[in-house]
């Protein structure tokens, strides 16, 4: 049985990944329901890129 | 075979095993059949072998010797497999070689490195950009390192190995660049190595750089640069930490449509503060660990190559680039400075890691294990799009029948090529949600002409091209496309922009299909050849390099334990 403060240890990795995986999808779905609304690309072909 | 052996060759097979994972998870849309075609990206079925590859007469060598060597291997085996081999190398080779770089005490340290390493904004910026041959320079400056303490410390066929480490990263100017200056950085020494093998592996890596160093003596595009490339190709900020934050956690490329979405999340400057102060940690242990000095040496190269990357958004500072990058011929190679990143993010991941063992050392069993279990992850987490080809955006296509047609045409009667409209970026219908260089030049079996303006934004970056910028104004002058000096003219359909009506006079329709109409020129001759000035000059430089690698995989072979 693994002591309380391996638990604790394990649960605040655990935690502090979980959080930071969370923040990291959040703006993928933002841009994702953006792309949805945006052709920009198909628009200006040409364009080699925008900052 | 010994214990020590056993474990040792357990200890090799298991970072590989992380390092297939790592590039599995990223390649993983490339089982399918085709071809990524994305921004700089650009594999064919089989490129052909042509001067203007080796050496292109008009525009500066910025493919050079890339795309001479993907030429040459098309000659053995087809684009497709060429474009695996290289984006599956880029990532494997990073993840094995900062593995075994890292001076670790503790297997987990390195599969820290491992990950860290292969799993960066840097590479997935520079591969969503296409920029394959830069991360092949990125995947070898680990090895470069490594071979460069072993011709410090007087290691046995320690100069061959920097040699070949050396020849993958020179394969784009900015590698073979990069490659010299860790050599001439970390290699020198007062008694070891000594003049003669300090000289040695100098001249080595300097004649490595010959193919595109030729090829830009013999050009007529000159080698200045149009200015404003500064502050299109400056590094851009990607959340709220800006263009400094971005590129301490080795981001912040100047294209937002190649940056992944997951590094505008809020926490993403937490974790890049929190990975520097793994690295101050760190950097002790690799000091220690190290033969004395090599470490304060890749600092200094860190350094450097960080205060360059951010050049490009530094009042002052961002002036110079620019009358640099207008008036020094060559210097054009510093105004998109995040690519020189490469040897501080090298830097970091390695003093990271070994960060992350420090603070091991002082927690206890299993604590220890747990933290350091979660500083592998910690990557992948924060960047979970760069899996799965970076979030489906690295999706391989065919190319439509048309461009098969109008190979064959253009095979049976060779001639310089004009592909419109011009533009030098395309999208096209069957490659959606991207653009990509114009894939005629490596496509066709003869010279494309193609244009080599750059928009970005509002931003329009004048290309080094006298020929494109001629060709460019015959409609004005009413001139039609037949006296532009080319046999045959290829309309891309689909592409934005459209000639105009009096551009056809005097051209004969050959094939007119859904993606490509082809015209011939009956005004210019078959025979029609591309501008010979200086080839043989570039071809001398690539010989020269050649042989230099030839030398070196020769010298690897003849010892029992080559790596």
């Amino acid at each position: 049985m693994p002591k309380p403060l391996t638990l604790l240890l394990a649960g605040v990795v655990g935690a502090v990944l979980a959080v930071l995986g969370v923040a990291a999808v959040a703006p993928l779905l933002t841009v994702s329901l953006q792309n949805a609304a945006n052709t920009q690309t198909a628009e200006q072909p040409e364009v080699y890129g925008n900052r | 075979m010994s214990v020590g052996g056993r474990t040792e060759l357990r200890d090799r097979l298991g970072l590989h095993a992380v390092a297939a994972a790592l590039t599995l998870l990223v390649l993983a849309p490339l089982v399918r059949p085709g071809y990524v075609l994305r921004y700089d990206m650009v594999f064919v079925p089989r490129q052909p072998l042509r001067w203007d590859l080796i050496a292109p007469g008009d525009a500066l060598p910025r493919a050079v010797p890339q795309d001479a060597v993907v030429s040459l291997l098309s000659q053995v085996a087809p684009g497709w497999l060429l474009q695996r081999v290289a984006l599956g190398a880029a990532i494997w080779l990073a993840a094995v070689g900062a593995a075994r770089l890292v001076p670790a005490q503790r297997r987990l340290t390195r599969v820290i490195a491992a990950v860290g390493y292969a799993w960066t904004p840097y590479l997935a910026e520079r591969l969503l950009l296409g920029q394959w041959g830069l991360l092949l320079a990125y995947a070898a400056l680990p090895w470069l390192v490594a071979a460069a303490i072993g011709v410090r410390t007087g290691r046995r066929g320690a100069l061959p190995r920097l040699v070949v480490a050396a020849a993958a990263a020179a394969i784009t100017p900015t590698g073979g660049v990069l490659a010299l200056l860790t050599t001439v950085v970390l290699v020198p020494g007062r008694r070891v190595p000594g003049p003669r093998m300090t000289l040695a592996a100098l001249g080595a890596v300097a004649a490595l750089n010959a193919p595109w160093l030729a090829a830009a003596a013999v050009t007529v595009a000159g080698g200045r640069s149009d200015p404003l490339g500064v502050a299109a190709f400056a590094a851009r900020g990607e959340n709220w930490a800006g263009p400094l934050g971005a590129l301490a956690g080795t981001g912040g490329i100047w294209n937002a449509q190649t940056t992944p979405a997951s590094r505008a999340s809020l926490l993403v400057p937490l974790v890049t503060v929190g990975l520097l102060a793994l690295a101050a940690a760190g950097f002790p242990v690799l000091r220690r660990r190290w033969p004395d000095g090599v470490a304060t040496r890749l600092g200094v190269l860190a350094v450097g190559a960080f205060v360059l990357a951010s050049a490009g958004v530094l009042p002052g500072v961002a002036d110079a680039l620019r009358w640099l990058v207008a008036e020094v011929p060559g210097a054009g190679l510093l105004r998109d400075g995040q690519k020189l990143l490469i040897p501080y993010a090298l830097c970091l991941v390695l003093c990271a890691a070994l960060g992350a063992e420090r603070l091991a050392a002082r927690l206890p069993r299993p604590r220890d294990r747990m933290v350091l279990v979660g500083l592998v992850l910690l990557p992948v987490v924060v960047l979970p799009d760069l899996a799965l080809g970076a979030g489906g955006r690295l999706r391989p296509v065919r190319y439509p029948d048309d461009w098969r047609t109008v190979e064959r045409l253009v095979a049976a009667d060779p001639g310089p090529v004009l592909s419109l409209p011009l533009t030098m970026y395309r999208s096209y219908g069957w490659n959606p949600g991207t653009v990509v260089i114009d894939p005629l030049p490596r496509y066709l079996p003869a010279e494309v002409i193609t244009d080599d303006t750059l928009i970005v934004g509002d931003l329009v970056i004048t290309g080094e091209n006298e020929r494109v910028r001629r060709i460019r104004a015959l409609p004005a002058n009413g001139a039609s496309a037949a006296t532009s000096g080319v046999r045959w003219v290829v309309v891309q359909h689909g592409s934005r922009g459209a000639p105009p009506a009096g551009w056809w006079t005097g051209l004969q329709p050959v094939h007119s299909g859904p993606d490509l109409t082809l015209y011939r020129n009956p005004a210019v001759t078959p025979d029609a050849r591309p501008p010979t000035r200086g080839r043989w000059i570039a071809l001398l430089g690539a010989v020269l390099a050649l042989v230099v690698l030839g030398a070196a995989i020769g010298a690897l072979l003849r010892r029992p334990t080559a790596w």
